[in-house]
């Protein structure tokens, strides 16, 4: 299998280089651009053809969620993942908005890293657990709301099936699984769900099943008196 | 060749084992790294480092967090930021005025050198 081609946009040079260096010791990756801001990391981007950009959130000249709007434009096989410090609300909303294929805190251990690399390769949506959950928060009163509940009702029985399966946490391998259909058709399916609900990924997709009751989110704990 | 023993304190892990990735890359260095956490003070003395590369979050470095460390060269980055703050630490105990003079000339000796 070749290697994972990744292009890497930061500002920080310290943080950048580091993670350039982890990835170089990984089997399964290669490195094959950097850049400063969402400029340079664009032109690199096109020079390139990554299969993965992990891209900061604020840098100068050009913002991360600015550079991932035009790579998507661009080059829309390209994975973007967000890879920031930032939790703040606006920060996650618009990098999803702009076609994010996932996002990811920095506090993350290098091998969860290469593990959500390999994800997005595989069509998932890496997400940071502590923003997750602000993600589904904030999808159940987002005004496509509406667009997306009338759409909702285009969906076949199948597709609404493998929707609740996406939103209790399912890898398309597993829902294939479950079904006794290739994963292939399980891509399929999701590719038609997400097409009718007018929505960008599959978080989005969770977020909707959740919210339209076609599945019940996990019960929150509460601490204290 | 002599090594010197290099530990690299971070907050994110990502962070801070790139560095030490980074740092591995040169075979004069001897590169450990650790969370920053209560039990790191067991751990430096230990490894006696001659420099400590400190991922710090907060602005500066405060005394208490100085004195924490071993002597010895504390290089502070941050996430945050494209700078690295470079402190070379000695502590001198019962200090009066002469020794205040003597830290500034042999701080300028070192700088001259």
């Amino acid at each position: 299998m070749s290697a994972v081609r990744v292009v890497l946009v930061d500002d920080q040079q310290l943080f950048r280089k580091g993670v350039r260096a982890l990835l170089e010791d990984e089997d399964g990756f290669e490195v094959v651009g950097e850049a400063g801001n969402g400029a340079q990391g664009l032109e690199t981007v096109l020079a390139t053809h990554p299969d993965v950009v992990l891209m900061d959130v604020q840098m100068p000249v050009c913002t991360g969620v600015e550079a991932t709007r035009n790579i998507k434009a661009q080059r829309p096989e390209t994975r973007v993942i967000m890879l920031t410090v930032s939790d703040v609300d606006d920060d996650l909303f618009d990098a999803i908005k702009a076609g994010a294929d996932g996002y990811l805190l920095k506090d993350l251990r290098p091998e969860e890293l290469f593990q959500m690399i390999r994800c997005v390769m595989a069509g998932e949506t890496p997400i940071s657990p502590p923003v997750a959950s602000k993600l589904l928060g904030e999808f159940r009163k987002r005004p496509w709301r509406e667009t997306a509940q009338a759409a909702g009702s285009e969906l076949t029985q199948r597709e609404k099936e493998i929707l609740q399966l996406v939103a209790s946490g399912l890898s398309n391998a597993e829902i294939a699984a479950r079904l006794y259909i290739v994963e292939g058709t399980v891509k399929n399916h999701i590719h038609n769900i997400l097409e009718k609900l007018h929505l960008q990924n599959r978080v989005q997709a969770a977020g909707f099943a959740i919210r339209e009751g076609l599945v019940h989110p996990p019960a929150e704990t509460h601490e204290g008196p | 060749m002599r090594r010197s023993r290099v530990v690299v304190l971070y907050v994110h892990p990502l962070f801070g084992q790139g560095i030490g990735q980074l740092l591995r890359l040169h075979k004069d260095l001897e590169v450990t790294c650790l969370p920053v956490s209560e039990d790191q003070h067991e751990a430096l003395r230990r490894l006696r480092p001659r420099a400590i590369v400190l991922e710090a979050t907060e602005d500066g470095l405060s005394r208490k967090t100085l004195q924490d460390l071993p002597p010895a060269m504390v290089i502070r980055v941050g996430l945050d930021e494209n700078t690295m703050d470079v402190y070379q630490r000695h502590q001198i105990v019962s200090a009066g005025p002469d020794n205040l003079v003597e830290a500034i000339h042999s701080g300028l000796r070192r700088k001259a050198s």
